[in-house]
């Protein structure tokens, strides 16, 4: 059996372990599907906008889908990091390290294609769901003046932030089978070293230099030149893939 | 309210952590993957099923926005207007008539019927979005009590509001002989609709717009009155409670 497998290149032998992966992982669907459906229900009471007094009260519901985005972020996060753990590698055989990264971030990109899809039909769905659940009138959706183009780009930038989340944990998790315990200091070891970065920046070049989330997010979300942001996209990508075969390449397999 | 959306994911990662390792060996894995394929297929029919299975509100193109705080300009020139003219008028709408009989012998100087408006809490109404107007007109052609309440027509998004409104109740109060009081009471109006939004990277490249949707939700802009235009007989001694004098027109159609 074996040997019949070492015939073939590492190319086809991660092939093989992807295709199982993504077959003996179908749990993950399940967990998709519960996540998403919390997603919807939460996207039902995104955000409200009212006047009135205490004769008159006009509400408005803005649904929006970014909480069933903020599932699917969950469930790729979890899927990463079960992947990551060194457990499912002892499973395959003639796993190796190549093949275990390769098939790992290979069905890690089927999963935020799949998220970019369910996000493509969220707004359709959502519209479904809000005429056959609530009996407000509908002020009309915004989803009606949005072109392919539109839809093209919801899909594309869904895909690649949920991959770069996916990708951000699937890192950690091979840092965390890698050095154990050795990176929770680490990782406040990084922290105090953001939060240093972020006091001399303020310190010496302005008030306006600050690193946090928002800064993180304003450098992805608020990018209207589609070259920038593939750049910025594909570099992050690479650079987290990078970390984690660097990680990865001399981790010992079976442990 | 966005600061607790990081406790919010790790906790929910967590709990999802938990459940799978709960529940991953109770479901199969054909279970999951058909459950897959059922989930796909309502996803990728629900463009259809939306296109049939949603109301959305009946938009009128033709709309003319109402002027703002027109129940006003009303409340000043009444002169020029008459109910007549209120009815046919395209910024209003008549939400309520009522008609009310009442006997005008019954009353004299002395004891005059009551036009009440206490217990309505409509201080400091001015300066709000919403105002009440009330005009009362002596008329001979009438022998009871008619109410006529209008509604300036109000659209959000050409959504027209109006329809929401819960219109007022006047009723007629008995007591004693002859003693009587006409009294408004005030019915809360509550309109609910909802908008959707798609996220906000639908528009990331597109930069006409980008500007606009990174905004957030805006609060709606919107004025409404109501007038309630009253006719009564014309031999009716009256006399009103707690009504604010500015607000309120007596005039005498036999003077004019």
């Amino acid at each position: 059996m074996n040997s019949i497998i070492h015939k073939d290149s590492q190319m086809s032998v991660a092939f093989e372990q992807f295709k199982d992966k993504l077959y003996h992982n179908s749990f993950a669907f399940f967990q998709l599907i519960a996540l998403q459906a919390l997603g919807y229900l939460f996207s039902f009471s995104s955000s409200m906008t009212g006047i009135g007094d205490q004769h008159f009260m006009l509400s408005i519901r803005h649904i929006s889908p970014i909480p069933l985005f903020i599932m699917s972020v969950i469930w790729i996060v979890v899927q990463a990091f079960g992947f990551s753990g060194e457990k499912r590698r002892e499973y395959y055989m003639v796993s190796n390290n190549f093949t275990a990264y390769f098939s790992d971030i290979a069905v890690l990109e089927i999963y935020a294609v799949i998220i970019g899809i369910t996000m493509v039909f969220s707004g359709p769905m959502l519209q479904l769901l809000a005429g056959l659940s609530s009996g407000y009138p509908n002020l009309g959706t915004t989803y009606d003046s949005m072109t392919a183009l539109h839809y093209l780009s919801l899909f594309i930038t869904t895909t690649f932030y949920a991959l770069l989340f996916g990708a951000g944990a699937y890192f950690l998790g091979i840092l965390r089978s890698r050095y154990q315990s050795f990176l929770v200091i680490g990782s406040i070891a990084f922290i105090l070293l953001l939060i240093t970065w972020s006091l001399l920046g303020i310190r010496f070049i302005g008030p306006g230099f600050n690193i946090g989330t928002a800064g993180v997010k304003q450098f992805y979300v608020q990018e209207t030149s589609i070259m920038l942001w593939l750049i910025k996209i594909i570099g992050s990508l690479g650079a987290l893939y990078g970390l984690s075969w660097l990680a990865i390449k001399n981790l010992e397999v079976n442990r | 309210m966005y600061a607790i959306l990081p406790f919010a994911f790790i906790l929910f990662l967590l709990l999802v952590i938990f459940l799978s390792r709960f529940f991953g060996k109770k479901i199969s894995t054909k279970l999951s993957i058909r459950l897959m394929g059922v989930y796909g297929m309502i996803l990728l029919l629900s463009p259809f099923l939306a296109a049939f299975a949603t109301d959305t509100v009946d938009k009128d193109d033709g709309i003319t926005e109402t002027p703002d705080f027109y129940y006003q300009e009303i409340l000043e020139n009444y002169g020029n207007y008459s109910l007549e003219n209120l009815q046919n008028e395209e910024y209003l709408k008549v939400i309520k008539e009522t008609e009310l009989r009442v006997s005008t012998e019954s009353f004299s100087d002395d004891d005059p019927f009551v036009i009440s408006t206490t217990g309505l809490n409509v201080d400091g109404w001015y300066d709000r979005d919403y105002g009440y107007t009330m005009i009362v007109e002596r008329s001979d052609e009438v022998e009871n009590i008619i109410i006529t309440q209008f509604q300036q027509r109000g659209f959000i998004q050409g959504y027209e509001v109006t329809q929401g409104f819960e219109p007022w109740t006047w009723t007629l109060d008995h007591w004693g002989q002859g003693a009587g009081r006409l009294k408004a009471t005030l019915n809360r109006s509550e309109i609910s609709l909802f908008t959707l939004t798609p996220p906000p990277f639908a528009f990331q490249f597109d930069e006409g717009i980008a500007s606009d949707r990174f905004g957030g939700s805006q609060v709606p802009s919107l004025n409404v009155g109501t007038i309630n235009w009253i006719l009564i007989p014309e031999d009716l001694p009256i006399r009103f409670q707690g009504s604010e004098p500015h607000r309120l027109i007596e005039r005498d159609s036999g003077t004019e």
